[in-house]
């Protein structure tokens, strides 16, 4: 799984800050620009009691229409339909929230990872 | 393991507001796709979490490990 140089250094961050009811962007980041490896620190305030929720996402996005290899065109072209999204829609490929309440955006579930099927 | 939330409008109104660049229903669907199937993390994400060898889903949501004991 390489990564080239140029990709690594066209990284770079954006951050959404959320508090209820105020859309307060009064978070500072400490740089415009990372490499792979480097550590990125986030400083703000938020109100006693508010959940925190930081967005940080690569600002390149991609589109399923963006490649060209055979085999992923077919793929995502079927895949699209049965996952509901359509080929020009755009994520970035590194994207993470960081938050004290995972549960708003899903739940955990206990899911088996092979192993026998009956414990005997 | 942390199954994303199936529809994007069940989603709690300020987590929505909270998403930054994923902002409709059809890049949540992508943005599910692509952390939670095997292809998606192989080809667009390229970071998985493993159980042993297998892997399960890539991070989204992170969360304090200490209190949480996940991702």
């Amino acid at each position: 799984m390489k990564k080239s140089i140029c990709l690594l250094t066209t990284l770079l961050v954006l951050f959404a800050f959320a508090a209820p009811g105020l859309a307060a962007d009064t978070a500072k980041i400490s740089a415009a620009s990372y490499k792979a490896g480097d550590t990125v620190t986030i400083e703000g305030t938020i109100a006693p009691g508010q959940d925190l929720y930081i967005a940080i996402a690569q600002q390149k996005m991609f589109a399923p229409n963006d490649t060209d290899g055979v085999h992923e065109t077919k793929r995502l072209k079927k895949d699209a339909k049965k996952a509901n999204f359509t080929l020009d829609t755009k994520i970035p490929p590194l994207y993470y929230m960081l938050t004290n309440n995972p549960d708003a955006f899903g739940k955990v579930k206990d899911k088996k990872f092979g192993g026998p099927s009956v414990l005997l | 393991m942390h199954y994303l939330e199936k529809d994007f409008n069940n989603l709690d109104a300020t987590a929505k507001a909270a998403l930054g660049p994923i902002q409709t229903a059809d890049q949540w669907n992508f943005f599910r796709y692509a952390h939670q199937g095997n292809y998606g993390i192989n080809t667009i994400v390229k970071e998985g979490s493993r159980v042993g060898k297998v892997v399960i889903f890539a991070r989204s949501v992170i969360a304090d490990h200490a209190t949480t004991g996940n991702y």
